[in-house]
């Protein structure tokens, strides 16, 4: 699990089946100085996170298959928490 | 699932049977700045399968490792980089630090 900051969102048509229906948003992986760490990430939101939230993220792509409800879902990161 | 911008793409003669039916992209992931600068790009460049076919040009969605051959269930192959979307739109404003 990581933690990232939410910086947008992205809207997607052509995408696997396992996607419909889900927010996706562009978050930024955040160290614990709060300075950002690699690229942005698409992730996977349940929550109708706001922009600029800190949430925490999973990379348990066990955790995806069971929330996306599909063995087949090419994704990995999904937002398990907002940060207080 | 990082972004990445589609470069161009891979053709080749003997594949392994686990990939008959994939399209390769070459894909150049999109870093912080870049995407903010509007001229997306920046990162590495990697392969990656693909079934949506993107075009030259196009952002994608892609995710890595292990979840890269989750589509090919039950079957399997031997794609650790995959296309699970093609964006249509980018809304990305960090804060100005």
């Amino acid at each position: 699990m990581f933690i990232a900051r939410i910086d947008g969102h992205i809207t997607s048509i052509a995408k696997h089946k396992s996607l419909d229906g889900f927010s996706l948003l562009i978050g930024q992986r955040l160290d614990a100085d709060g300075s950002a760490v690699g690229e942005p990430q698409v992730m996977i939101d349940t929550m109708r996170t706001a922009r600029g939230a800190r949430v925490l993220v999973s990379t348990d792509g066990d955790l995806a298959r069971q929330v996306l409800r599909d063995d087949t879902t090419p994704t990995r990161l999904v937002i398990i928490g907002i940060l207080d | 699932m990082r972004l990445g911008v589609v470069r161009g793409k891979v053709v080749l003669s003997l594949a392994d049977a686990g990939l008959v039916g994939t399209r390769l992209l070459i894909v150049e992931p999109i870093t912080a700045d870049r995407l903010k600068s509007g001229d997306p790009g920046g990162g590495k460049q990697l392969v990656v399968a693909d079934h949506l076919g993107p075009a030259e040009g196009q952002v994608i969605g892609f995710v890595e490792g292990r979840e890269g051959a989750n589509p090919y269930w039950p079957g399997r192959a031997p794609v650790d980089a995959y296309c699970s979307l093609i964006v249509d739109q980018i809304d990305y404003c960090p804060p100005g630090d």
